[in-house]
């Protein structure tokens, strides 16, 4: 699956992306290196989806997948699985498979992760051990409530974990100690607040917050376990046209890149944080999303339909070039950019 | 959780609306390969080339109606260019079926938008193009009409020829000797719609395809001229009232179990649906004991009838399949036989979940239903709770219809149940904030001056200018005198100018006024501009709301000579404007 190395004169980007690809009909996991082709990574007939995470696993060797599957007699399940990035390896799946499995993110060093489960009530959020004395230990529970608890996101020094709840009546966004104590309320409004997602410091969430017209990034200072003011839009001017989803902070948390969907249209746009300018657009006519940053360098992945199917492409976020990443017949999507050892090496 | 999202399930399936077709408004843009254009890769927004104004000249130019168009058409059709009206109009006179018939025929099935069906239930056939032909009728239809299966599939005209070739087969074989007389198509147009049950036939023909002929339609490109006739078929039964929602009606179906006790069986979720074709189709289908398939709620496409079919205490059999641990591993087997269908209620929505545009009507019908339902079932109203059909997958690249107005659709839920808005703490700031008005205006009167978008309404003191980009429309009711134009947002320059001239300078209110949808643009900018042609102010107005009204779009210092409103289409893609009216007038 190897293709002549490009040109020395190619940006020299690194890391690994991987993607979920349909091109051999049903969803798989593939890894693109800078110097190949993409290698399939899992092989079978069940759904395989590569779960976004805000930090690496197993110092970056292998990711986090959900295996979806249908099973005779109409049962569906869901498993979650670790996958090497080297092609050829089974996935290693933890825990018990469930109903639903949804929105694992991982601790620092990807030592544990916490995810949301419907397998003793509507949805709750259970932390699971990876790696140490813990590993294999049942799941556990941090929230119990009826009305459900949903995408977990662990801050960066894995002490907190932001998270949705509608326990007070509608989506706000919470926050808890790792180990499940001290919940309590960061938002309060009658629209929906959802997806929360932390700024690499860890002194912010980004989130979005559904208004009377549409859903909007806002960002929320933390400080500790307190919130810091209100929150505040991303945007520092013009009206956002669709529904702000897909949000990707960089690596050093000065930027953040989003899809702005509207029907039949999507965009990828890339925001200064401290301003709220909006410093780049995909400028498409179909549909852009789905960004990731990659881990060093001036670039995004993102999926696009530009080119006829779904497929992979790469946003240099400071001149504005894109570059195909994948061609094939069937749908490229969900990319993550994952760190490699080559992304330690000097520019 | 039991629904797979590329594949039918075994008992049901979603919609996966696999290829979006972006040209809902403008259909012969579907075989412009102008608009696969990559796009403009470099800074700021995507300028726009030729190759994406394919649709530029698809509808007449304005006071262009005096043409005697096409035999058998509805005198609406001027240009040579193929729209929706002219295929209709084609295909009506190639096959002698008047068209009427097809276009209300393509309203109940498919609103008049190319749809890229999926099949929703076991058993349902997927339904292409503005006919919605499905199965054996796709396939003898464009035999009949000399057209290959994809084309009959994605091309507007051979799907409409397709549809009225087989229409005036059958008109043969059911002997229908006089072709012009619309109530004597009723049972054919009966047969057509595939439906076995004679009520649903008789509903689907009285409460659809002739009330919309009676009422007349127009979309932005096409129009129906309302026709009266009572049609050649049985009247449908009156239904009886719904046991849980007053506003329903009761078309009960034996496709329902009870909810297991506990938890597990309360409802906890509302799932949203989309039926893949019509309302008496669905309804029909969903009550049909041979279907064993069904939904609590089936919603019709105006939100003007809702029917109910499974009381909400029981199970209605909307998702595919159960939990069996003995498949897991023998894993949670306390959840033997948990479906999603315990704990959930189900609607569907006549239409098809990659359609582009959604009736207002029918999203305020049915975010009413769910209101509701969350109020007697204690269920919360947010994202996570009420969800569409395809939310069900771990990752899913098109579910829910991708243009299901689900920010809208659950604002609305919240406020029809009392939870408003409350005042925004975090506004957004004014992009370009608006002008004092000025303390001392030179008295002018109570100076009121209208700027309509059709020119022989307007007066000396009041003009617009189009281009030939904007298209004519007077589909949405509630426009002001008689249409609006309409053109897709786009980046680049093509405002409609309301005109209008000041014997001396003002400080005025202006408004605006237009037709409110789920595809106009939720930004239509508003550019004022005095009589030198400086800038005064721009106001975005959410075009989605507040239609039939005059809106408020700020106040500002005019001169005297010939100001300016300019509704720009320079908004982010994905929408269009309307430009319908504008007011002037002393604050």
């Amino acid at each position: 699956m190897t293709e002549t190395p490009r040109a020395a004169t190619e940006s020299p980007w690194c890391g690994v992306i991987a993607f979920v690809s349909e091109r051999d009909g049903n969803p798989e996991i593939y890894a693109l290196r800078p110097d190949g082709a993409p290698a399939r990574l899992t092989e079978h007939p069940a759904g395989d989806f590569v779960t976004p995470l805000e930090a690496p696993v197993d110092g970056a060797r292998a990711l986090v997948m959900i295996r979806a599957e249908e099973l005779p007699g109409g049962a569906h399940r869901e498993r979650l699985g670790l996958l090497s990035l080297e092609a050829g390896e089974q996935p290693r799946f933890i825990g018990p498979p469930s109903g639903r499995l949804r929105n694992p993110s991982a601790g620092p060093g990807g030592a544990w992760l916490v995810l949301e489960s419907d397998a003793h009530s509507f949805r709750d959020l259970y932390r699971v051990e990876l790696t140490g004395a813990s590993e294999g230990r049942a799941p556990l529970r941090l929230t119990d409530n009826l009305e459900g608890n949903f995408e977990p996101a662990v801050s960066p020094d894995g002490q907190r974990i932001a998270f949705v709840s509608s326990r007070d009546g509608d989506a706000e966004l919470y926050l808890m100690q790792a180990d499940g104590s001290r919940p309590h309320r960061l938002t309060n409004r009658p629209g929906d607040d959802t997806a929360p997602s932390w700024s690499p410091d860890g002194r912010a969430l980004a989130f979005t917050r559904a208004d009377a017209d549409g859903s909007r990034v806002f960002l929320l200072a933390l400080e500790g376990a307190d919130v810091a003011g209100e929150p505040r839009p991303l945007r520092s001017s013009a009206p956002a046209r669709g529904e702000d989803r897909d949000v990707s902070w960089s690596p050093d948390g000065a930027r953040i890149a989003l899809s702005e969907a509207a029907p039949g249209r999507a965009e990828v746009v890339v925001f200064d944080v401290a301003t709220g300018a909006a410093l780049r657009r995909s400028g498409a006519l179909k549909i852009d999303e789905q960004p990731a940053w990659a881990p060093r360098g001036p670039w995004i992945a993102f999926v696009s339909d530009r080119e006829g199917d779904a497929e992979l492409f790469r946003l240099n976020v400071e001149t504005g070039e894109i570059a195909r990443l994948t061609r094939s017949p069937g749908a490229d999507w969900l990319p993550r950019w994952l760190p490699g050892p080559d992304c330690a090496a000097p520019a | 959780m039991l629904v797979h999202a590329r594949r039918p399930s075994p008992a049901l399936s979603l919609s996966p609306a696999l290829a979006l077709l972006l040209c809902f408004a403008a259909l012969p843009a579907c075989d412009d390969g102008g608009r696969d254009t990559a796009g403009d890769s470099g800074d700021g927004i995507n300028v726009g080339d030729s190759g994406d104004s394919g649709d530029d000249n698809m509808v007449p130019e304005p006071g262009d109606d005096g043409d005697p168009g096409e035999p058998g058409d509805d005198g609406a059709i001027d240009e040579p260019t193929e729209t929706l009206d002219q295929i209709f109009a084609a295909a009506s006179k190639e096959f002698d079926v008047p068209v009427e018939i097809l276009k209300a025929i393509s309203l109940v099935e498919t609103q008049w938008q190319m749809v890229d069906g999926a099949a929703e239930f076991d058993g349902q056939e997927p339904g292409y193009g503005v006919m919605a032909l499905r199965g054996y009728w796709l396939e003898e239809g464009s035999a009949r009409a000399g057209v290959t299966l994809e084309e009959a599939k994605t091309d507007a005209l051979a799907n409409v020829r397709s549809a009225a070739s087989l229409l005036s087969a059958l008109a043969d074989q059911e002997g229908l000797n006089d072709r012009t007389n619309i109530a004597g198509w009723a049972p054919i147009v009966a047969i057509m719609s595939g439906i076995e049950d004679i009520d649903a036939q008789a509903s689907y023909i009285h409460d659809e395809v002739y009330t919309a002929l009676a009422a007349g339609y127009a979309i932005e490109n096409a129009s129906l001229s309302p026709v009266v006739a009572l049609p050649d078929f049985q009247f449908p039964p009156k239904p009886s009232a719904s046991p849980n929602y007053a506003a329903a009606v009761w078309r009960p179906s034996p496709n329902f179990s009870s909810r297991p006790g506990g938890s597990i069986g309360e409802p906890a979720m509302v799932i949203i649906h989309t039926c893949e074709g019509s309302y008496s189709g669905c309804w029909s289908w969903l009550a049909n004991g041979a279907s064993g398939v069904s939904a609590h709620y089936v919603v019709n496409n105006t939100g003007s009838e809702i029917s109910q079919l499974v009381d909400e205490s029981k199970k209605a059999w909307h998702i595919a399949a159960k939990y069996k641990c003995s498949l897991n591993n023998s894993l949670d087997c306390w959840r033997d036989g948990y479906s999603n269908n315990n704990f959930t209620i189900g609607i569907e929505h006549a239409g098809y979940a990659n359609q582009n545009s959604w009736d207002s009507g029918l999203i305020q019908a049915s975010a009413k239903l769910v209101c509701d339902i969350t109020k007697d079932q204690g269920i919360p109203r947010d994202k996570y709770h009420i969800v569409g059909h395809g939310q069900l997958q771990p990752y899913n690249r098109v579910d829910p219809g991708p243009n299901w107005p689900w920010t809208q659709y659950l604002n609305l839920v919240k406020s029809y149940c009392g939870e408003g808005q409350a005042p925004d703490p975090d506004p957004q700031p004014d992009p370009d904030p608006q002008p004092d008005p000025d303390p001392d205006p030179p008295n002018n009167g109570d100076l009121s001056i209208i700027i309509d978008s059709n020119n022989a309404k307007n007066g000396a003191d009041a003009e617009i200018i189009v281009s030939g980009n904007w298209n004519a429309a007077n589909s949405t009711p509630g426009y002001y005198n008689t249409g609006y134009w309409w053109q897709n947002t786009d980046s680049r320059s093509d405002a409609a100018r309301f005109r209008f001239h000041l014997d001396q300078a003002a400080t005025l209110k202006v408004e605006g006024w237009w037709t409110a949808g789920t595809n106009r643009s939720d930004a239509a900018p508003f550019v004022m501009f005095n009589a030198g042609g400086t800038k005064l102010g721009t106001k975005y107005a959410n075009q989605q709301i507040n239609g039939k009204q005059w809106v408020d779009l700020g106040t500002y210092n005019f001169t005297a000579g010939w100001n300016e409103v300019d509704l720009s289409i320079w908004a982010a893609a994905g929408s269009v404007v309307i430009a319908d009216a504008v007011r002037v007038r002393t604050p």
